[in-house]
């Protein structure tokens, strides 16, 4: 969509371009997000994109790239509403770039094949806050590049001095060397890592006489690349995250490629990026007390706000009705038209605009978005409570609580703290539409509207989605698996909330907890073995689709691996996963099951048997392994028993699966673990009766003794 | 590659994109920049709006002086609501649109006229003006509305000839060096009543409009005239804007003596060249108020280096301007918190004001208000030091809101901070009119009490309301 024909007055030779990553390919705002892209929430009541577009023009950019991906039209009405692609733009050219992809590595290399970007560019993401500028670091860019072709990029990294919140969601360590800036090496350092270390190349002692080994720094991704990185991308098809694969490996293989990244660290400004409704939160209460300044908001940046502020950083906007009992405490934004009864008490909170709320209510460190309705009486504590929702008279909405668009809870009800309450689901059928939920009245009472929100299963993408309980100081809710969490001291508990993997430990507690064999591994290996998970299973599902051969697959499968370094157990975890999503989704479009099985095992056959390595052992471990998984993949999906029954059939038909691998895996205790598993098994009992009956004669029994 | 170099928006891209870019662009990225803060101070605000507003007379399409006064003041007030505590913003639209119609002849106020002509005829000095017989309520929050009502014009102007400023006689636009290009209205006195000034659609009985053989093609011709000489006058202002400073410095001998102790408030660019033309005559010694958090590293680099920008390693650019030290002045950097304590040996206090009011008081860096109530307490004359573009005809009703919050982050917060602690950075302080005992302007010393005279001169009545809800 170019915004603008012809505008030959703007055109400078060189102009700063900027690419905006919108969709984070992570859902840890659902259910806000089911129906509104990330970037368009509205945080301190402005959407956040609009802080990143502000922050962009305020460095000079002229030309802004945003890459959509399903919520192209919104982020593009978006646009046009909000002025940023008129003719009077500061951006001379501002075009949305819808792309496909489930990653960053994806959209990099859709960036590269579009071809836009021909100068040196600024990516950040969509969801940004930063009065940061960048004209130092981008002439020192722009110097270094001059003198060093190989200077192909420079990070823009906010030192997060002392006192920093221990919060955070990892700490990257950064080895730099001090003389020239040059990042030398990048870990990811999760905070939850019971060994502390960085392993540097002995090569990078000798090369370097100083270097600064610094986890001090805050990074909020913000990125001036040079077109070579996207060459970089497109050539390393096999880097999915930014920092972790990417930077990670450019700096390894600093012998082969021989390209060298920068930093530019500043001590001062703010940065940050709302990555989750715990930084939502502490992003809200820092624009409001100005250390975003002068992304302020009674600053009005944004055309049609008129913020006024008042002592205390009190916000409003200039026509609000408060009644004249109604108190205002510090640090509270109000939006126009809102109305508040008498005796109401609103504390530390974000109101949006044209809301309502009744006599007597309370509201504290809570947000309430646009057109929400709360009656009388009622009490909101550290909620969000989403747009045009209606909350009844006397209803508590506990700390923690989260209230999607349009849900209604009627009189006299609480909602618990850990409630995530939404009135559309997505509909079962991958057509990205949303249908009305069945309301549940012991949610949201008798008269209300909406239920609790549960992650799709399918989905694993949306696993992240447990995190939202980070609005919420107070964790004591949480049930943590033991197993991660076998010696939790204060800061690492503090941690846990905002950390992915033990979100989505939780939500998903019965499918990997109960099989992870083994307990040594620690919380970070599990981390980057469930990055790997989700981004094996995309590439596998999408290649089985489009039906690529099977040799191609493995080859994707591996690189990727080396990257993670993931078990054979993930490899084989992401095969199981993504072969069942495959076949229950042609079950689904009305494939016989047995047809399906055969079409998705039988040709990728290779990929299977390269993944067990045990055919000459005596204990199959690792055929065990595969059937458990499919086991346990299998109980979530609908006849699942019927599905395990025919691949199990033909894998053994293929001899993927031998016998005594069926033997040892029936006889292993993990295969009745539960009810689900031991009631999905049941239909397989005839094939492995069969089975045992032909083997049994020339085996001798070698099982029970693989079990860990 | 770049060839050019990235640059951060600024008053010095926006000047240069000026005539580049669209006016309607302009005016949009104008506003982004004052809202964003990326110009600020009263001089780059000045110069901003006064280069934005001269582009609009340059290339009206209006047909009529009406309309051309109707996009500015709307245009004005966007401005203005873009940041309405930079009130020389304010100021500049404000005389841009006195200039407008002193130019054109419309809008004036018989009454006021009438007066003036009054105190002309019997010279009688305590006749005063009463060009401010209703005081602004200002409040400069509440321009902050999004809709802008046009600037309201009176039905029926009546043409009563402007009395001509140069020479009536008030030692206030007098200033010999420049003549009568010091004032604007002086500039314009000379041509303001030529019979081609004539607006078409106003029902004005001037002498020329009422000889009947003025045809349209003529009227066209008058218009352009008249923005050609509204242009001119512009040009003047922004000329003034520019030169305030030097013209300020020019008396400097007058005020400071030898062996002067002198207290300033930080070193801007005014204050440095007021005391370094003092130095080529006078030795004297400054104390220099470091002005932290906001302005303590410009205060900092301006006596290092001699440039509120400290020589990036880059560069390696010395400042223009000469260090007060190469000067022969004795210079003394103090910390805020000894201005007390010093403020027993100095003999003056120099003010460099953000912004002055109609009533004498004045807006300045934060820790102003400290020196000057040190300095009445110690009985030292404060002097303060102001171009005329920086009087705002406004009267200070609620000085709070005269004041800018700045960031959180000036007071040198950490990451940890964030959301933690409340900090306020207030960054102006208002100083009242009894605290400051003389304005030094490029028209030359004036007490606070008489201001309102000046701001009178400068300001036509019809706009001192200008986007506030009136």
């Amino acid at each position: 969509m170019p915004a603008h024909s012809q505008k030959p007055e703007d055109e400078h030779d060189d102009p700063l371009q900027a690419v905006i990553l919108t969709d984070c390919h992570e859902n840890r705002f659902m259910p806000l997000t089911m129906q509104t892209p990330r970037c368009l929430l509205n945080l301190a009541n402005i959407p956040l994109i609009d802080y990143t577009l502000h922050f962009l023009a305020s460095a000079g950019v002229e030309h802004v790239y945003i890459v959509t991906s399903h919520f192209h039209e919104e982020v593009e009405s978006h646009l046009e509403t909000a002025g940023w692609n008129n003719d009077n733009s500061h951006f001379s050219r501002i075009e949305c770039i819808r792309s496909q992809s489930e990653s960053v590595g994806g959209v990099m290399r859709d960036l590269d094949q579009y071809g836009v970007l021909k100068n040196d560019f600024v990516v950040v993401y969509g969801d940004l806050i930063s009065n940061l500028p960048l004209e130092e670091a981008l002439s020192a860019h722009k110097k270094r590049r001059e003198a060093d072709k190989d200077a192909i990029m420079t990070m823009v990294l906010r030192e997060s001095g002392t006192g920093s919140d221990s919060r955070r969601e990892k700490a990257p360590v950064f080895v730099i060397d001090p003389k020239n800036d040059r990042c030398v090496h990048y870990e990811d350092m999760s905070p939850d890592k019971k060994e502390h270390f960085v392993s540097l190349d002995p090569d990078l002692l000798h090369d370097h006489q100083d270097m600064d080994i610094r986890a001090d720094l805050i990074d909020c991704e913000v990125d001036i690349y040079t077109p070579d990185v996207l060459a970089l991308w497109t050539d390393n098809f096999d880097f999915q995250t930014a920092r972790q694969n990417f930077l990670y490996s450019v700096l390894k293989d600093y012998e082969l490629n021989g390209k060298k990244i920068f930093t530019h660290v500043t001590t001062d400004y703010y940065a940050a990026r709302a990555r989750n409704l715990r930084e939502y939160d502490t992003i809200s209460k820092a624009i409001i007390e100005r250390w975003v300044y002068p992304w302020t908001p009674d600053n009005n940046l944004c055309f049609g706000y008129n913020y006024q502020m008042t002592k205390g950083f009190r916000y409003k906007e200039l026509d609000v009705r408060l009644a004249r009992s109604c108190q205002i405490g510090p640090k509270t934004m109000i939006g126009n038209d809102t109305s508040a009864g008498e005796g109401t008490v609103i504390i530390g909170s974000v109101v949006g605009r044209r809301c309502i709320i009744g006599n007597n209510v309370t509201i504290e460190n809570a947000y309430i978005w646009d057109d929400t309705v709360i009656r009388d009486g009622s009490h909101i504590k550290q909620a969000i409570v989403a747009k045009g929702c209606t909350i009844g008279k006397k209803c508590i909405i506990e700390p923690g609580a989260l209230i999607a668009t349009g849900v209604q809870v009627a009189d006299n009800t609480t909602v618990k703290s850990s409630s995530r309450l939404t009135c559309i689901k997505r509909k079962r059928d991958d057509s990205g539409d949303f249908e009305p939920v069945t309301t549940d009245t012991k949610v949201v009472g008798v008269g209300g509207k909406g239920t609790e929100y549960s992650p799709d299963p399918d989905d694993e993408d949306e696993e992240d989605a447990s995190l939202p309980h980070g609005l919420v100081y107070n964790l004591s809710h949480l049930t943590f698996s033991t197993e991660s969490f076998s010696d939790p001291d204060d800061s690492f508990s503090d941690t846990s909330d905002i950390d992915p993997s033990q979100g989505r430990r939780n939500s998903t507690a019965g499918s990997i907890i109960s099989l992870a064999s083994d307990d040594d591994t620690s919380a970070s290996e599990r981390k980057s073995e469930i990055a790997f998970h989700n981004e094996a299973v995309a590439q596998l599902t999408d290649s089985l689709a489009k039906g690529d051969a099977s040799d191609n697959m493995q080859l994707e499968l591996t690189s990727l691996r080396m990257v993670t370094q993931a078990s054979e157990h993930a490899m084989r975890r992401a095969i199981v996963a993504s072969f069942m999503r495959h076949i229950s989704s042609l079950v689904s479009d009305g494939t016989s099951i047995a047809s399906a099985v055969t079409s998705t095992i039988k040709p990728h056959q290779a990929l299977l048997n390269r993944n067990i390595f045990d055919k000459e052992k005596a204990s199959k471990v690792d055929q065990v392994d595969l059937l458990l998984l499919l086991q346990s993949d299998l109980s979530k999906r609908l006849d699942g028993d019927a599905i395990l029954l025919r691949v199990t059939h033909e894998l053994v038909n293929l001899d993927v699966v031998e016998a005594e691998g069926i033997e040892q895996w029936w006889n292993d205790e993990r295969s009745v673990a539960s009810k689900e598993v031991t009631r999905l098994r049941e239909k397989t009992r005839q094939l492995v009766d069969y089975l045992l009956r032909d083997s049994s004669e020339d085996e001798d029994d070698e099982d029970e003794d693989e079990s860990d | 590659m770049p060839g050019k170099g990235f640059r951060t928006p600024g008053l010095e891209s926006f000047v240069d994109n000026l005539d580049e870019f669209k006016l309607e662009r302009s005016t949009e990225v104008l506003i982004q920049l004052l809202a964003r803060r990326q110009i600020s101070g009263s001089k780059n605000c000045a110069i901003a709006v006064a280069g934005l507003l001269l582009r609009i007379v340059q290339d009206s399409p209006a047909n009529s002086v009406q309309d051309l006064l109707d996009q500015v003041s709307q245009i004005g007030q966007r401005l203005i609501a873009a940041q309405p505590r930079e009130l020389a913003v304010g100021n500049i639209v404000r005389r841009v649109l006195g200039l407008i119609r002193e130019v054109s002849g419309i809008g004036q106020d018989d009454e006021i006229r009438s007066e003036l002509s009054s105190m002309l005829d019997g010279q009688d000095g305590l006749n005063r003006p009463e060009m401010l017989h209703s005081i602004s309520t200002y409040s400069p929050l509440r321009h902050a509305a999004s809709e802008f009502t046009g600037a309201s014009t009176p039905e029926s102007p009546q043409p009563i000839k402007r009395p001509n400023f140069a020479q009536s006689g008030y030692s206030s636009f007098a200033m010999p060096s420049t003549k009568t290009a010091m004032n604007l209205f002086g500039l314009l006195a000379e041509p303001s009543y030529s019979p081609t000034g004539t607006p078409p659609i106003t029902n004005r009985e001037s002498p020329a409009l009422s000889t009947k053989n003025l045809n349209i093609i003529q009227e066209q011709a008058s218009i352009k005239e008249t923005i050609q000489e509204i242009g001119d006058g512009m040009r003047e202002l922004l000329d003034e804007v520019d030169l305030a400073a030097e013209q300020i410095s020019e008396s400097a001998t007058d005020y400071i003596n030898s062996n002067d102790m002198i207290m300033a408030q930080g070193l801007s660019d005014t204050t440095h060249k007021f005391l370094a033309e003092a130095a080529r005559k006078r030795k004297f010694t400054v104390f220099v108020v470091e002005g932290e958090p906001n302005e303590g590293q410009a205060t900092r680099n301006m006596i290092l280096y001699g440039s509120a920008k400290s020589p990036s390693d880059d560069d390696g650019q010395e400042g223009t301007t000469k260090r007060l030290v190469d000067l022969g002045v004795n210079v003394v950097l103090i910390p805020d918190s000894a201005i007390f304590a010093i403020m027993s040996t100095v003999t003056k206090v120099l003010l460099a004001p953000q912004a002055v009011l109609a009533n004498g008081g004045l807006v300045a860096n934060v820790g102003t208000s400290m020196i000057a109530a040190a300095a009445q307490a110690h009985k030292v004359p404060v002097l303060a030091l102001s171009g005329v573009y920086k009087l705002s005809p406004l009267y200070p009703l609620d000085t709070d809101e005269l004041r800018e919050i700045g960031s959180a982050s000036g007071l040198g917060g950490s990451v940890g901070s964030w959301g933690k602690v409340n900090v306020m950075n207030p960054m102006w302080d208002y100083v009242e009119p009894e605290k400051v005992n003389l304005y030094i302007t490029n028209l030359g010393g004036h007490a606070p009490s008489y201001l309102y005279r000046i701001v009178a001169d400068h300001y036509d009545k019809e706009d001192i309301n200008l986007g506030t809800d009136m």
